[in-house]
């Protein structure tokens, strides 16, 4: 040890040195096409939404089994669609794609916009699926140009729910409001029904997608975020929704939070809108009957939720594989397993005419008012789900209505902010 | 044991600037202690850095038994250094921090006991061996300092003003004892201090350093005998030497009126003017009957017991200390201040120094 | 006189003032810190019908341990903290390492080019982590390394945090200390071992302190690097027991926070004993 030189310690400092260095050294050759990846090897990246990862495990099994050529590898890909964006960013770059990956109605037109995901159309064909049996609204969820870009998995509408015991305490019939202004008629026997320190209803705020659940608001007053891809913020009507919402919260009548739902399962809440996808938590936190019903306004529902997609730059042989497991995942009996194990609609037409969703339904009457709304669901506006960073903006927007800034000044800004976004980053591409 | 040489030895720190060290050469005897004095900044501490290996040599050389030191690594050298601060290892006991340097350098464990408890049982350390610094006292520490050089049994110690971190009167008591060691245990030594009490009590030699150069290397009693230049003068004394600058005539020279009779041979070196340089024992106090003396108005007397000193100006002399005259007197005085006194040089004990150059004039 | 002891009344009163508000002060800190804590572990012992509620249940009534019984039946709970040991054991030792060993050259042995190796550390120091994942990535998929130990370690053991700090504690060493054992006799090694380090232990240790912790709550990385229960350390792991599309049921979560937390408490307690007798030791160096 004493002869140790100081040559040696040159090596050692050096190598120190090269570590600090190995930082932020090497991006390599970039990942131009990913020829890596075993053909009979289907990597799946899912955040499992709703904590499905039991069920996830249990469809793969029954694939494997049906195929035993083809073996599945479920990726834990993140803690939301964020982190599973994120890691798909990284590997689109670094390489090693997955080959199907969870994308949510936000995040995927970015990818198909910078052709990294495939279209599916030509795969499902050539695999000889019958498209036509999913749910429309969700399919056509994922359709951009002429082709559709992810096969429905984990969808999800918002519902109203309603503590039923407030609800005979008020008075009031038991069902949820026709429509906005029925809600508006109702607020007052509400909120002398629910007491001090609570509210009559409860929204997430904008951080928590409150941008979501008040596209129906904007809806049933006429509104919209967008045609097409021109903002419609500034739009008498839209604006009149906007004012609706401050006047609630004006009120005391609304109260934002970022867990609405758990407040309402402690019985602080008298009603909120959330996704179906909570639907399972809240019957089991809530010490009351909860009731559900459809969002106020007619055909005027949200879908939300996520889809699966290929990535475009594996090979066709691994997209072949991925495509028949992506089939196998959203088929109408795996549709029914999924969902009634996490609260997500079935997104096959015929997964409703299966024995085991009838007895299903017929035993949770709230899981069936999510079905039931199903065909009164609309594609979202194109200014939130399909322009980078869209859903932030409004909801931090929305956040800045609530707290009492000018509606017509704030919406207008949104108006412009969103013509830029679509005119530097999406109208090139299109 | 070994013999130092210092052949010109340089030291710059930087490019442009004055050395720090200018073509210093000195020899040092086998067993010899040789004290480097001077006023702070004079470049002793870095005089002896250089020979421990801590400070390169720009110019010269520096010579251990003959041999050339350029090159050789500190722990090479064979020279143990005692620090100001005693630099002890916080986290080792006071024998461990004696027995690190043998360690080091693979002696068996059983010498290097018996070692670190002659060196413990000369410095009085037995009690203290298992203790760690922060639980000794200064002088202890200084003594576990002493401790590790001591074991190493090196060519040579290095001392770096080891006493002045400790208080006067341990101050007086620890001089004498490293004196006695270093006699006893005959290992040359270059010792570094800027107290010249220290330097005339402890060492064989003494050199003088001014602003990195060498004044003179001369015994204590020598170098107050014989100072080879007003620095050396100024330097050496307690209470320091009266200097004036005076005019000679006719082989005299003339301290501020009192004729001051020169040699032959430093009459015929002089010019027009030299500085005469007048210990306190070379005064000595007249009555108002002798001619040829000194009026002084006593600023302050010192009384040491066994003797005093008496510090006086002439009237119309300015304010600066260099117009003080210092005068010692048997045990008591008998003067008071603000009175006048009258003083005489004692013949023959003048030192006369040219004015131009400060150089003692020969004799 | 009375002057004189009415100024020392008026000291020892501001002495007790500042006494009561330094105490305020720490019951303050203390609330801060320690209500979370307390929650946590409460919210892990609740029954889940019991978590929100109003007025909050300050106990659990009734108390359950069914929480962690679901953290460690859920998910493999065992193969996450297996990893989470493997990754911050491996990765903190050769951090502290190289840390060490990198400042000790910058510090105290001379060599040319000294100066540019230590602006290059620092200049690494400069660089976000998030910048460089992505060239990392590359890098590491290149080799093959993805969900692999040394996927997520090696990226990860670069240290110029290390080496700034120690170099810098190294530094502030009384250099004749290190001359001392120079002349001693001491090799490159041995003065750090024996000298270097000894005097150093406070900054080590707290160096030592921060980087377990880092690396045991290191997220980003790791979860980009790893695919499953094989490789995925715990803050990746207990994320599966949040509801990312519903209701997040937070008994579990909050009981798999308190069992992650446990290890990185008991070394925090033991080096804390460690630092404050490196302190006493370092405190006699003059």
């Amino acid at each position: 040890m004493n002869n140790l030189t100081r040559r040696g310690f040159l090596g050692l400092a050096g190598a120190a040195g090269v570590t600090g260095l190995s930082a932020c050294a090497g991006t390599g050759t970039s990942a131009t096409s990913d020829k890596g990846g075993s053909s009979n090897t289907i990597e799946f990246w899912s955040n499992h939404p709703g904590n499905s990862k039991p069920v996830e495990q249990q469809i793969i099994q029954a694939f494997q089994k049906e195929n035993p050529g083809l073996t599945v590898k479920l990726v834990d890909a993140g803690k939301n669609y964020e982190e599973v964006a994120q890691k798909l960013n990284a590997a689109l770059v670094g390489g090693q794609l997955p080959d199907l990956v969870v994308v949510s109605d936000v995040t995927w037109f970015n990818f198909a916009l910078n052709k990294q995901l495939a279209p599916m159309d030509d795969l499902l064909s050539s695999a000889k699926v019958d498209t036509s049996d999913y749910v429309d609204a969700l399919f056509n969820d994922y359709k951009y140009a002429d082709g559709h870009f992810a096969l429905p998995y984990a969808r999800s509408t918002p519902l109203f729910y309603y503590n039923k015991e407030l609800w005979s305490k008020a008075g009031l019939e038991d069902r949820g409001p026709k429509d906005w202004d029925e809600f508006k008629q109702w607020s007052d026997a509400l909120k002398a029904a629910v007491g001090s320190g609570k509210h009559a209803m409860e929204l997430a705020d904008g951080s928590n997608y409150l941008d979501w659940y008040f596209q129906n608001m904007v809806w049933d007053f006429g509104g919209a975020y967008s045609k097409e891809w021109t903002p419609t913020f500034s739009d008498p009507n839209t604006v009149k929704a906007g004012q609706y919402l401050q006047d609630l919260a004006k009120n005391g009548v609304v109260k934002f939070n970022a867990t609405p739902e758990a407040d309402f399962s402690a019985g602080l809440a008298g009603c909120i809108l959330q996704s179906t996808g909570s639907l399972g938590g809240i019957s089991k936190d809530a010490k009351f009957e909860v009731g559900t019903a459809f969002l106020p306004g007619t055909d005027n529902c949200p879908t939300g939720g996520a889809g699966v997609g290929i990535p475009a730059k594996i090979s066709d042989e691994r997209k072949a594989n991925a495509v028949k497991f992506a089939e196998f995942l959203t088929n109408a009996k795996n549709t029914v397993t999924f969902t009634q194990a996490t609260g997500y609609m079935p997104v096959r037409k015929s997964a409703v005419d299966t024995a085991e969703e009838k007895a299903y339904l017929e035993k949770n009457p709230n899981a069936k008012t999510a079905i039931d709304q199903l065909p009164h669901t609309r594609s979202q506006d194109n200014a939130r789900v399909l322009l980078p960073g869209g859903g932030a903006r409004i909801g931090k927007a929305l956040d800045q209505v609530a707290q009492g800034q000018d509606v017509t000044s704030v919406f207008a800004g949104l108006d412009k902010e969103s013509q830029q976004v679509f005119d530097n980053q999406i109208k090139s591409k299109l | 044991m070994a013999t130092v040489y210092f052949d010109a030895a340089t030291r710059r720190y930087t490019k442009d600037g004055p050395p720090a060290v200018d073509a210093v050469t000195l020899d040092i005897d086998d067993g010899e202690f040789l004290v480097l004095v001077g006023p702070s900044g004079c470049g002793k501490s870095t005089t002896l850095r250089m020979l421990a290996g801590l400070e390169p040599v720009d110019d010269g050389r520096i010579l251990v038994d003959g041999h050339d030191q350029k090159g050789v690594r500190p722990r090479d050298r064979d020279i143990a250094m005692v620090f100001q601060s005693y630099a002890l290892y916080p986290n080792m006991t006071a024998a461990q921090n004696m027995a690190f340097a043998l360690d080091n350098s693979g002696v068996p464990k059983a010498e290097t006991r018996s070692r670190v408890e002659e060196a413990a049982r000369i410095l009085e350390l037995g009690d203290l061996l298992d203790r760690k610094p922060g639980q000794l006292s200064g002088g202890q520490r200084q003594r576990v300092a002493m401790g590790r050089a001591i074991v190493r049994q090196p060519k040579v110690f290095c001392m770096d003003e080891p006493l002045s971190n400790l208080d006067a009167k341990l101050r007086v008591s620890t001089r004498s004892q490293i004196a006695g060691l270093q006699r006893r245990l005959g290992v040359t030594t270059v010792y570094v201090t800027h107290d010249q009490v220290e330097a005339m009590t402890m060492g064989h030699r003494v050199a003088v350093l001014r602003d990195g150069r060498l004044q003179q290397v001369a015994s204590p009693e020598e170098l107050y005998d014989r100072p080879v230049n007003t620095f050396v003068a100024a330097f050496i004394g307690s209470p320091a030497i009266t200097l004036v600058e005076a005019p000679v005539r006719e082989g005299r020279a003339d301290v501020h009126g009192v004729p001051v009779a020169l040699d032959r041979e430093v009459a015929a070196g002089a010019g027009d003017r030299v500085v005469v340089g007048l210990r306190p024992e070379s005064w000595r106090l007249v009555g108002a009957d002798e001619p040829d003396a000194l009026e002084l108005t006593v600023e302050l007397v010192e009384a040491l017991g066994s003797e005093s000193f008496v510090y006086g100006r002439r009237p119309g002399a300015g304010e600066g200390d260099d117009e003080r005259v210092t005068i010692k007197t048997e045990k008591r005085a008998g003067v008071e201040v603000g009175e006048t006194v009258r003083v005489r040089p004692v013949d023959g004990e003048a030192h006369v120094f040219d004015a131009a150059s400060g150089e003692r004039l020969a004799g | 006189m009375s002057g004189l002891a009415h100024g020392a009344e008026a000291a020892s009163h501001r002495s007790r003032g500042m006494t009561v508000a330094g105490y305020v002060a720490m019951v303050l800190v203390l609330l801060v810190v320690a209500v979370p804590l307390f929650w946590i572990v409460i919210t892990s012992l609740k029954e889940r019908q019991d978590i929100y509620v109003r007025p909050a249940q300050w106990f659990p009534q009734p108390g359950t341990t069914a929480n962690y019984h679901d953290v460690t039946t859920r998910i493999p709970f065992l193969d996450y903290f297996r990893n989470s040991l493997v990754i911050t054991l491996v990765l903190s030792a050769s951090k502290i390492v190289l840390g060490v060993i990198s400042a000790y050259a910058l510090s105290l042995l001379r060599f040319p080019g000294r100066g540019l190796v230590f602006l290059v550390v620092i200049a690494a120091l400069m660089v976000p982590n998030q910048i460089t994942v992505i060239s990392n990535y590359a890098l590491v998929a290149q080799l093959g390394w993805r969900n692999t130990f040394q996927g997520i370690i090696v990226p990860l053991a670069g240290v110029a945090f290390g080496t700034f700090l120690m170099r810098n504690q190294f530094l502030s060493l009384p250099g004749e200390i290190i001359e001392a054992a120079r002349l001693d006799g001491a090799g490159p090694l041995k003065l750090l071992w024996r000298v270097v380090l000894p005097m150093s232990w406070p900054t080590l240790v707290a160096f030592s302190l921060i980087t377990v912790v880092n690396e045991w709550n290191e997220y980003l990385w790791p979860f980009l690097m790893s695919d499953d229960e094989r490789t995925a350390p715990l803050p990746v792991g207990l994320t599966l027991l949040q509801n990312n599309d519903g209701v997040t049921n937070w008994g579990p979560v909050m009981a798999g926070t308190v069992l992650a937390m446990l290890p990185v408490l008991v070394l925090f307690l033991v080096l804390q004993r460690q630092m404050i007798k490196g302190l006493t030791a370092g405190a006699v160096k003059s």
